[in-house]
């Protein structure tokens, strides 16, 4: 009786068993239909977007005002995200008469609408995909709303609306350096950098006060910004920036530098170069490569002898074989009582290709 | 005239070949560079249309291979890559005009008619 009990007992447990793992399977075939029904869905309706967008540039807008076929999707959550987005990514394409059309688009669609909807909400990806909208679009009305997300308490909030502010109002919009405690990303360095398409002189005092941020972050980008333009004007500032305690703002400076190099520079770098780290001293000796200015061979032929570091040596000897210093290299070979390590670093220089 | 586009965005891609067939040109389409080294040596297409960034060969490397290969038609490098280093080396392996997107696609069809001494 017992033994009954048991056997059926556990047919019920097995039964039981294979019905829950049935259940599961059903769930997971459910759950791969429906994400491959998205995936599906996504691929037809990114080639519907894109081929009315591509007509709309093609033939102008009329082509595909009052579209029964978007407008029918446009009901669907999914749909609109996707709209949004290609529109906002289609900033990045194209200038000009096409980028008119898609601000047509954007508003002939109602995408301003969800843009709006977006921007109030608690939400901050949505958030962050409304201040990209209004920027791509150039919609100056948000202007307001974009400039309070600058103190934002989320970061890649306080981003987009950073690149937002210099897309709307190009150097102006870099006001926002005067009083920023954070780190400027390398990536948003070089978006900020691609957005500005002038600096107009009468913002000099700004850079200069820039030059000298107690933020690190905020020097580093000035630094580019000079850079970028070669603005020579703030030689002296980035001078002085050779004895910033930040070992990146020296080597920063340096590029910098050499990017808007007078006759003096050479003298200068190499005065500086005693008391510098390694990786400023060798950012002096590219930038020395990159100029090729003779007047700094006897320099260079005093550190491949004297230099510690042997990757300096190694620099300097490539930078004397790039400036044709072929037979000095090699009467160094000659020499007897030339040492061991040097030896090595002047034969690598004279068998690497550069 | 036989034009090739080489880009792997699909609506730049579509823009563009709209743009060129409405203009009367032919046009043959790749979306990644190892496609497009073979097409030009195939079809031999008057003038070249190639971003920088793309699967299996970039367009320097398109641009390499048709100086090995000896086969010269007009390049047109268009690029989100605008910076100083990439524009002259593009330049130095022969690309016969640079543009930086965001594009506008008029211009390119003027940029490419004046290549191809085309009114």
């Amino acid at each position: 009786m017992i033994c009954a009990i048991t056997v059926q007992g556990l047919t019920y447990l097995f039964l039981g068993l294979l019905t829950i793992v049935l259940v599961l399977i059903i769930l997971v075939l459910l759950y791969g239909y429906r994400n491959y029904q998205l995936i599906h869905n996504r691929q037809s309706w990114e080639n519907l977007i894109e081929d009315k967008i591509s007509l709309a540039i093609l033939e102008g807008i009329e082509a595909i005002r009052d579209d029964k076929e978007i407008i029918k999707l446009l009901g669907i959550e999914d749909f609109q995200r996707l709209f949004l987005s290609i529109l906002i990514a289609s900033d990045q394409k194209f200038s000009g008469d096409a980028h008119r059309i898609l601000v047509q688009i954007f508003y002939e669609y109602k995408m301003d609408a969800l843009a709006w909807k977006k921007v109030k909400s608690q939400d901050i990806f949505k958030n962050v995909r409304a201040i990209q909208a209004f920027t791509a679009m150039d919609v100056e009305e948000a202007i307001p709303e974009i400039l309070s997300f600058l103190t934002h308490k989320d970061a890649r909030i306080r981003s987009e609306a950073q690149y937002s502010m210099v897309r709307f109002k190009d150097f102006r919009g870099l006001e926002f350096l005067n009083s920023f405690d954070g780190i400027i990303s390398n990536w948003q360095k070089i978006r900020l950098l691609k957005a500005i398409s002038e600096v107009p002189n009468q913002h000099y005092d700004q850079i200069s006060t820039w030059l000298k941020h107690s933020n690190s972050s905020v020097v580093a980008f000035t630094l580019q910004l000079v850079k970028k333009f070669r603005l020579s004007f703030f030689y002296d500032d980035i001078i002085l920036l050779l004895n910033h305690t930040d070992l990146n703002i020296r080597v920063y400076a340096v590029q910098t530098l050499q990017s808007i190099e007078n006759e003096s520079t050479l003298s200068e770098m190499i005065r500086y170069y005693p008391t510098q780290c390694s990786l400023v001293q060798l950012t002096i000796i590219s930038g020395i490569r990159k100029s090729k200015n003779y007047d700094s061979i006897s320099f260079l032929e005093n550190e491949l002898i004297n230099a510690r570091d042997v990757t300096i040596r190694v620099s300097v000897a490539e930078t004397l074989m790039s400036m044709g210093q072929v037979s000095y290299l090699k009467n160094i070979l000659e020499v007897p009582t030339t040492s061991e390590p040097i030896r090595q670093v002047v034969r690598h220089a004279l068998a690497v290709k550069l | 005239m036989l034009i090739l586009i080489a880009e792997d965005d699909e609506l730049i891609l579509k823009t563009i070949e709209h743009k060129l067939l409405k203009e009367g040109f032919e046009v043959i389409l790749t979306r990644n560079g190892k496609d497009a080294i073979s097409m030009i040596e195939e079809k031999k297409p008057d003038l070249v249309v190639t971003d920088i960034m793309m699967p299996f060969a970039s367009g320097i490397e398109i641009l390499s291979a048709l100086q090995e290969k000896e086969v010269s038609p007009y390049v047109i490098v268009l690029s989100s890559m605008g910076q100083e280093g990439v524009v002259l080396e593009a330049f130095n392996l022969g690309a016969s005009d640079f543009m930086v997107k965001p594009f506008s696609p008029n211009e390119l069809v003027l940029r490419i008619k004046r290549l191809l001494r085309i009114k």
